[in-house]
C-alpha cells in the first residue's frame, strides 16, 4: 500500500513566492522588489462563487466537461436520501489518470483543454462551480484506459482524499469502460422540495444542454400519491431553429481563422395543427443565441452585424455554434472584438443571412398560400430587412423587393416595393385597417386605388416608407370625402329631402334627428352630395355615408339607387321613395345605431309614412319614444 | 468500495500563479478599459467622504500617457500589502458589503495587453509612513511590485497608470462617456462634472415616484404627454454604490421578451408603460465583467423596491380614471392601466377580493389592489358609468352570475328578459403603448378569472348563451332568465283587403328580378306566405311579431314565412294599398334567417348575430336596389334560369 503524504506535490507554486517578511505578524517594510498578483487559491474559489447567481449552472459546467471529455452518452440521476439530494452526472469520456487529476483538475487556470480547438473549458474554473450548492461532498469517481480508476472526495472545506480504485468497480458504476460520475449531495429538504428541485435542474439542462451532441437522458419524477414516480426523458434536440422556415448551415472561414455552424429561422411563424387550430409558434428563443461547443454562452437581442451598431431583424433567430468565441471568466460576456468574430459577423450576415436565407424566405412568401394574418412573422421580418437597410447601410437583396409584403386593402394581389417603385406619378395611401381576405374583395373595384394595409407592420418600416416615396405616400384618413354639398343645386334637393322626409329644422342651428338608443343621443343630418374616394376618384357605390364636424348623413347623388329614389318621389310613389330614402339613410355607412335598431327605426316609419296620418311625420319626441315597445322582427 | 488512499490535503486546490494572471488579466472586463477607469474609479469613491470630489486627471506626455485618480481616504494597511500581493484577497473583506474594495481582481485587469499598461504608482500613507508603491510590467511574467519611502508627507490616496499616448483618444472618450452616466461628485481635469439621479430623471418625465427604502431606492418616472412618443423604451438604470452597474431597457430586463411589452412573465407585477427607472443600491455585488448586478438575494430587494415605485406611481395615476378633473386621455391612460394591472396581477385581485391573505411575496401589492378593485374601468350596456370590479362583484351578489355581451344586438336579446342589474359590454381593445398591438377582452382575458375565482360567482357570456339552451334553461329554472314564449296561431280567414295584399306581395315577389337580386344568397325554391296571428309573447325580447318563419324543409328548400297580418306594421300597409314593396325589408329579415341556417348547418332556427345582420343587410341591399330599379323601369324583366326559380306561394 503506497504511503499517503500530506500537502505537497512538488507543484507549490505559492511557497515560490516570496512572502511579505514579518515579524510577530506585522510586515517589514523594506524596498525590495516583489512579484504581483499571486494567486490565494481559497480566496479566489470565493470570489469566483459569486459569479454563479443561478446554481443550477454547475450542470452546464458538467455538461461542458463531457463534451470535452469526448462523452457520447450522459446520463443524469437523482436520489433523495436523508433529506438530501444526489445527483449524479455520468458520462462515458475519456476519463481522467492520476496526473490529470493533480495537475488539472485540483490546479486552478490551469485546464488540460488549453490549446486543443474542439473544447469549451480553458479557465479550469468551472468544477468551482458545484460549490455554489451548500455541499456535503462532491465526489468524483473516473476511470480511463491503461489507468487504474480514482475515487476524488471533496468536502466543503475543500479538504480532500484522492483513492485509486480497482478498475472493475468503477466501469461497474459508471457503466463504462472509461468515462466519470460526479456525484453531488447537498441537503434539499422533503419529498416535494427535492420533486421540485429535480424540476428546476432539468429544466436548466433542457434550456443549456439540449443542444449537445452526446446522447443526453435525465430523470425525472414526480409525486404519485405517496410514492415517486420515475422516468427517462432524452433531452436532445438539434441545433435549430423550430419550424418550417428554418434553416442551419455550417461555415468555414477562408481566412482560417475558424468555423461555425448557423442555424436560422424564424419566430412567431403560424402553424395548423391537425385540428386545423391555428397556433403561433413560440420557440422561446432569444433573438441570438451565441454556443460554445453547442452550449448557449450568450443571449441577446442584436448584434453589431456590419461592424456599427448592433442590431437584429424583427423576428429572425440566429444562433450561431463556434468554439472560437471567447467568454469572460465569469462567462457572461463573449468577446466580440476578437478577430474571429469581427471577421465572422459581417460574413454571416452579407453571404448567408442577406445573401441567401433572406431572399429564400422572400420567395417562399411570395410563394406561399396564405391565410390572413399567417405570415405576419415573416411579412413583418421582410418589411424590417427594408427599414433596418436604410440604417445600415446595406443593399435590399431583389427577392425582397418583389415579395409583396404590402397587403392591398382594394384588391386581392398583395403589392411588392418594386411595384410601388414603379408606379412613379402615383399616390400611395396607407391605413391601420386590417386586409379581410373575404369574398367582398372580389367585388371591389380595382381600378387603380392603391392602398396598404399597415395593421401589422411596424412603425419604423412607415417611416421608411414615407422616406422612399416622399409626399406620394399619404395616410388614408378616410375612405369617402363628401364634397359639393354646398352647391347650389345638391343645398335644393337637400331642402327638398328634408322636407320629403320630414325631419324637424332648425336644432341649435343645425338640422337634427334625434334617435335616443341606450340613453346615448346620436344626433343626424341629412345633406345631398357627391363622394370623393381618399385616391380623388368618384365614389359611385356607396349611397349614404355619416360625415363628422358636423355629424350628418350624406346621400350621393352620384350612386344610381338614390338617383332613382329621387326620381320615384315625382313619379306616384312618393311614400315609398321617401320610406326607402329613409332606410338608406338609417343605413348609411358609419351610422353608429345598432342594426336592430335601425330595423325598429324602419318599422316604425313604414307605421307612420303609411299610415293614415300620412303628412305628419316624426317630431323629436315621437321618435323618442317607447323605443322599449318597439317591434322586434322574430 | 475497495479503495486506496493516496493523496490526503487539507485543502486540496492549487493555482497556477501565472496563467491565473493571464487569464484574469485579459478576460474579466467586457470593455477594454473597464479595469483601467471603472475599478480604480470604484476604489476611490470607497475611500472618499460622500461630499468630496473623486478628482481624476488625465495627461499626455511624449510617449506616455498618465491617468491618475485621487482620494482623500486612508493610506495602505498591511492587510492591503497582502491583497496586492494575492490576487482574491481582496482588502474588502468582511466590509464587502459597502466597500467595493481596495484592491480585487479589479486592478489585474488594468494590465490588459491591449492596454499596455507600463507602470502602476501609488503614493500614500503604507502603515502611516509616505511611501510610493510601483508596480511595473514586466513583457512576459507577473508583475513585480516594489515600495520607496518618501521624504515628504503625502496625504489621501493617489493611483496612476502610465499607458501608450497611441490610446490617450480612446481612454479619454470612454471616460467622457463614464461621467456622463456618473451620478458621483467628481473632478475630472480641474472641472466639476456631476449628475444628481434627480437631475437625471427631471430630464425624462414627470410623474416621480420613489420605492423601497433608503437602499435600495427605486426613483420611477413616466414621460408626461407632450413627451410620449411611439413605443417608446423605459429604461432602467442601476447604481450601485454611486456608480452605473446596469443601463437597460426594464422590459428586457425585467420581461426578456424581444418584441412587445406585456408577453411573457408578467404576472404579479405592477406594469407602468413608459416607465423610467433609477434604482440607487449600496448592497449587492456587479459581476465578473461589470456588466451586470449579480442575480442574488440582493437583487430580490432592488426588484421589489422596483415594484414599489410603480405601485406608488400607480396610486398617484389610476385614480384619473374616475377623476372629474382629468382630461379624457388621461382617463383612458388611467384606466388602460386598471386593465393592464388587472391582468398582470389577477391571481392577487382574486385573492384579494375573497378576503384572502396575500402570500407574503405579494403582501406589499395590498394597496394597489385594492385601488384596481375599487376603480371604475369596465363598460355596460346602456350606461356611460364604468364599473369598478368590486362594483361588478357587490352588484350580483346574491345571484352571482355576471353576464356579458360583446354584440348590442345579443345585448338587446336578452336585455328584457334577463334579471340582471347590468350586462358588461365586451370589446376586443387593442392598447397600443401597454400591449403592443396585441388585442385583448377586457372581461374574457381580465375579469373572467377574477370573478371565477369568487366562490358562487359565474361567468356567462350571452354571445355563448344565444347558441346553448342548455344553459338557458337552467337560468330560466333559477328565475334569471323569463323564459321565451310566443304563440303563434295560423289565420284562416282574411278579409278581403288582406287577400289583396298577400296576392300583390306575392305577384311582386315572382318577379324575375326579385329571383335574380336573391340568387346570391342560397335562396329557397319556394317561399310560402302564411297569414298568422299571435296569442301571447313574453321573454326574451318582447315585442309585437311581423313575421315569422314557421316552416323549414331544407331539404325540400322551402321556407313558410308566417305575416301577422293583424300587426301594426302590416295593417299599415293594407290600409295603405300599393306598398307592398315596404315589407320587403321585413321579408329580407326572414330570408337571412334561413341563410344563417344553412351556412351553421344548424337545425332550428338561429338568433341575431353581428353574422346574421351582416347577411341581412347585404340581402336587403341587393332586394331594394332591384326593387327601386324595377320600379323606374330601369331594369329589364329578363327571365331567370328555370332551375333556379323561387315560386312565392
Amino acid at each position: 500500500m503506497r504511503k499517503p503524504h500530506h500537502n505537497s506535490t512538488g507543484r507549490t507554486k505559492q511557497s515560490a513566492s516570496p512572502p511579505i517578511p514579518a515579524y510577530c505578524g506585522q510586515p517589514i517594510l523594506d524596498e525590495s522588489p516583489r512579484p504581483a498578483f499571486r494567486v490565494a487559491a481559497h480566496d479566489i474559489i470565493e470570489s469566483l462563487l459569486q459569479q454563479f447567481p443561478d446554481r443550477r449552472l454547475a450542470f452546464r459546467e458538467l455538461g461542458q466537461n463531457s463534451t470535452d471529455a469526448g462523452a457520447t452518452r450522459i446520463r443524469v440521476g437523482f436520489r433523495h436520501e436523508d433529506g438530501c439530494m444526489v445527483a449524479d452526472f455520468i458520462d462515458d469520456g475519456c476519463g481522467m489518470t492520476r496526473d490529470v487529476i493533480e495537475k488539472n483538475y485540483l490546479t486552478l487556470f490551469d485546464s488540460s483543454k488549453e490549446g486543443r480547438e474542439e473544447c469549451i473549458g480553458y479557465y479550469s474554473l468551472g468544477r468551482i462551480s458545484a460549490f455554489v450548492y451548500p455541499l456535503e461532498s462532491l465526489q468524483l469517481f473516473t476511470l480511463s484506459e491503461g489507468s487504474p480508476g480514482y475515487h476524488l472526495e471533496i468536502l466543503a472545506d475543500y479538504s480532500g482524499k484522492l483513492y485509486e480504485v480497482e478498475v472493475g468497480e468503477i466501469a461497474k458504476l459508471i457503466d463504462s469502460e472509461h468515462g466519470t460520475l460526479v456525484r453531488l449531495r447537498y441537503p434539499v429538504g422533503d419529498m416535494e422540495a427535492f420533486i421540485a428541485e429535480v424540476a428546476a435542474i432539468n429544466e436548466s439542462l433542457r434550456r443549456e444542454l439540449a443542444w449537445l451532441r452526446p446522447e443526453i437522458k435525465t430523470t425525472t419524477c414526480k409525486l404519485d400519491g405517496d410514492a415517486i414516480k420515475w422516468g427517462v426523458e432524452v433531452l436532445n434536440t438539434p441545433l435549430a431553429v423550430p419550424g418550417r422556415l428554418a434553416h442551419t448551415v455550417d461555415v468555414q472561414l477562408a481566412s482560417g481563422l475558424g468555423r461555425a455552424s448557423v442555424a436560422m429561422g424564424v419566430e412567431g411563424e403560424i402553424i395548423h395543427s391537425a385540428g386545423g387550430r391555428p397556433e403561433k409558434l413560440e420557440s422561446g428563443l432569444s433573438p441570438i443565441t451565441l454556443c460554445i461547443g453547442r452550449i448557449p454562452a450568450l443571449r441577446t437581442s442584436n448584434l453589431p452585424w456590419t461592424g456599427a451598431d448592433p442590431f437584429t431583424f424583427l423576428n429572425l433567430r440566429v444562433v450561431i455554434d463556434s468554439f472560437q468565441f471567447h467568454t469572460n471568466i465569469g462567462r457572461n460576456i463573449v468577446y466580440l472584438d476578437t478577430p474571429f468574430v469581427s471577421e465572422l459577423l459581417p460574413k454571416i450576415f452579407h453571404n448567408l443571412i442577406l445573401g441567401r436565407y433572406i431572399p429564400a424566405l422572400a420567395k417562399a412568401f411570395a410563394a406561399g398560400r396564405r391565410h390572413a394574418g399567417d405570415d405576419t412573422a415573416l411579412r413583418c421580418l421582410l418589411a424590417d430587412v427594408c427599414t433596418e437597410s436604410g440604417q445600415r447601410g446595406f443593399a435590399i437583396p431583389p427577392e425582397v423587393l418583389d415579395a409583396p409584403i404590402l397587403p392591398a386593402l382594394y384588391r386581392r394581389k398583395d403589392f411588392s416595393i418594386r411595384e410601388l417603385d414603379g408606379l412613379s406619378n402615383t399616390n400611395i395611401y396607407y391605413s391601420y385597417e386590417r386586409k379581410h381576405l373575404d369574398d367582398r374583395l372580389d367585388e371591389e373595384d380595382t381600378d387603380g386605388a392603391v392602398c396598404i394595409g399597415m395593421y401589422d407592420l411596424h412603425y419604423s418600416f412607415r417611416q421608411w416608407l414615407e422616406k422612399r416615396y416622399g409626399e406620394r405616400f399619404i395616410q388614408k384618413k378616410t375612405e369617402l370625402m363628401p364634397v359639393g354639398e354646398n352647391d347650389a343645386d345638391m343645398r335644393k334637393l337637400t331642402l327638398r329631402l328634408r322636407e320629403a322626409l320630414a325631419l324637424p329644422r332648425a336644432i341649435a342651428g343645425l338640422d337634427r334627428l334625434m334617435l335616443a338608443v341606450e340613453g346615448k343621443k346620436v344626433t343626424t343630418a341629412i345633406t345631398c352630395g357627391r363622394f370623393e374616394r381618399f385616391d380623388g376618384k368618384p365614389d359611385t357605390r356607396t349611397p349614404a355615408h355619416v360625415f363628422d364636424s358636423p355629424e350628418r348623413t350624406v346621400l350621393n347623388l352620384d350612386n344610381r339607387h338614390i338617383q332613382r329614389l329621387v326620381e320615384l318621389l315625382d313619379n306616384g310613389k312618393r311614400a315609398l321613395a321617401e320610406h326607402f330614402l329613409f332606410r338608406e339613410v338609417l343605413f348609411a355607412k358609419g351610422q353608429k345605431l345598432p342594426v336592430a335598431h335601425r330595423e325598429q327605426l324602419l318599422t316604425k316609419d313604414l307605421r307612420k309614412r303609411f299610415g293614415s296620418q300620412h303628412r305628419s311625420f316624426p317630431s323629436i319626441e315621437d321618435i323618442m319614444d317607447d323605443i322599449g315597445n318597439a317591434i322586434d322582427l322574430l | 468500495m475497495n479503495q486506496q488512499l493516496i493523496l490526503e490535503r487539507a485543502f486540496l486546490f492549487e493555482a497556477h500563479n501565472e496563467k491565473a494572471f493571464h487569464k484574469l488579466r485579459d478576460n474579466q472586463f467586457a470593455r477594454l478599459t473597464q479595469g483601467l477607469i471603472h475599478e480604480p474609479f470604484a476604489n476611490a469613491l470607497d475611500q472618499q467622504a460622500e461630499d468630496q470630489p473623486v478628482r481624476v486627471e488625465l495627461r499626455d506626455g511624449r510617449r506616455h500617457a498618465c491617468l491618475t485618480f485621487h482620494d482623500d481616504g486612508d493610506g495602505l494597511t498591511s492587510y492591503n500589502l497582502e491583497a496586492f500581493h494575492y490576487i482574491g484577497k481582496s482588502s474588502k473583506r468582511g466590509e464587502r458589503d459597502v466597500k467595493i474594495g481596495r484592491f480585487g481582481m479589479g486592478l489585474v485587469g488594468a494590465f490588459h495587453r491591449k492596454l499596455a499598461v507600463r507602470r502602476v504608482l501609488i503614493t500614500t500613507n503604507v502603515c502611516g509612513r509616505p511611501a510610493r508603491v510601483t508596480i511595473r510590467s514586466k513583457p512576459d511574467g507577473i508583475p513585480q511590485w516594489h515600495l520607496h519611502w518618501l521624504p515628504q508627507p503625502v496625504a489621501g490616496f493617489a493611483i496612476s497608470f502610465l499607458f501608450p499616448i497611441t490610446l490617450h483618444d480612446q481612454v479619454l472618450k470612454e471616460l467622457n462617456e463614464f461621467f456622463q452616466d456618473c451620478i458621483v461628485k467628481a473632478v475630472f481635469n480641474g472641472e466639476e462634472v456631476s449628475n444628481q439621479p434627480e437631475a437625471l430623471i427631471a430630464q425624462r418625465g414627470d410623474v416621480m415616484a420613489a420605492g423601497g427604502s433608503d437602499d435600495p431606492l427605486a426613483i420611477i418616472s413616466t414621460p408626461s404627454e407632450g413627451q410620449q412618443g411611439f413605443r417608446k423604451r423605459d429604461d432602467l438604470r442601476i447604481y450601485l454604490r454611486r456608480m452605473l452597474v446596469e443601463k437597460t431597457s426594464s422590459a428586457y430586463h425585467a420581461f426578456r421578451v424581444s418584441g412587445d411589452k406585456m408577453a411573457q412573465n408578467v404576472y404579479s407585477k405592477p406594469y407602468l408603460d413608459h416607465e423610467s427607472i433609477i434604482v440607487l443600491a449600496r448592497h449587492g455585488e456587479p459581476t465578473v465583467g461589470r456588466d451586470k448586478l449579480l442575480r442574488d438575494g440582493t437583487f430580490g430587494q432592488i426588484e421589489q423596491a422596483i415594484d414599489e415605485a410603480r405601485i406608488n406611481a400607480l396610486l398617484e395615476l389610476l385614480p384619473n380614471a374616475a377623476s372629474p378633473k382629468a382630461t379624457d386621455a388621461e382617463r383612458a391612460h388611467a384606466v388602460a392601466h386598471v386593465l393592464a394591472n388587472a391582468y398582470t396581477l389577477g391571481n392577487q385581485l382574486g385573492t384579494r377580493l375573497k378576503g384572502e391573505t396575500l402570500a407574503p411575496a405579494h403582501v406589499h401589492l395590498a394597496p394597489l389592489l385594492d385601488l384596481l378593485a375599487d376603480t371604475p374601468a369596465f363598460e355596460v350596456f346602456g350606461s356611460r358609468q364604468l364599473l369598478s370590479i368590486r362594483g361588478i362583484l357587490d352588484a350580483s351578489r346574491g345571484g352571482g352570475f355576471v353576464f356579458h355581451a360583446s354584440e348590442p344586438e345579443v345585448y338587446q336579446e336578452f336585455q328584457q328578459a334577463l334579471d340582471t342589474p347590468f350586462i358588461l359590454c365586451e370589446r376586443r381593445i387593442v392598447m397600443e403603448a401597454i400591449w403592443g398591438y396585441h388585442t385583448r377582452c377586457p372581461v374574457e382575458d381580465i375579469l373572467t378569472s377574477i370573478v371565477k375565482a369568487q366562490p358562487g360567482f359565474e361567468m356567462v357570456s350571452l354571445d355563448q348563451l344565444i347558441w346553448d339552451e342548455d344553459k338557458q334553461r337552467e337560468l330560466s329554472r333559477k328565475g334569471v332568465l323569463k323564459s321565451r314564449t310566443v304563440q303563434i296561431r295560423r289565420v284562416r280567414t282574411l278579409t278581403a283587403p288582406q287577400e289583396a295584399f298577400l296576392g300583390s306581395l306575392k305577384d311582386l315577389l315572382n318577379r324575375p328580378w326579385f329571383r335574380n337580386a336573391i340568387g346570391r344568397f342560397d335562396p329557397p325554391s319556394r317561399i310560402r306566405l302564411h297569414p298568422i296571428s299571435e296569442d301571447g309573447r313574453n321573454g326574451m325580447g318582447a315585442g309585437e311579431t311581423i313575421a315569422a318563419v314557421v316552416g323549414h324543409d331544407p331539404r325540400h328548400r322551402e321556407l313558410d314565412i308566417g305575416i301577422n297580418l293583424e300587426s301594426s306594421a302590416v295593417r299599415t300597409l293594407i290600409e295603405s294599398g300599393q306598398a307592398e314593396p315596404a315589407f320587403l325589408p321585413i321579408l329580407c329579415h326572414e330570408l337571412a334567417h334561413r341563410k344563417r341556417d344553412l351556412d351553421d348547418g344548424n337545425e332550428g332556427l338561429v338568433g341575431h348575430t353581428r353574422g346574421f345582420y351582416y347577411d341581412r343587410v347585404r340581402l336587403e341591399d341587393t332586394v331594394l336596389r332591384a326593387c327601386v330599379g324595377h320600379l323606374s323601369g330601369d331594369v329589364t324583366e329578363s327571365s331567370a334560369d328555370a332551375s333556379d326559380e323561387v315560386v312565392v306561394l
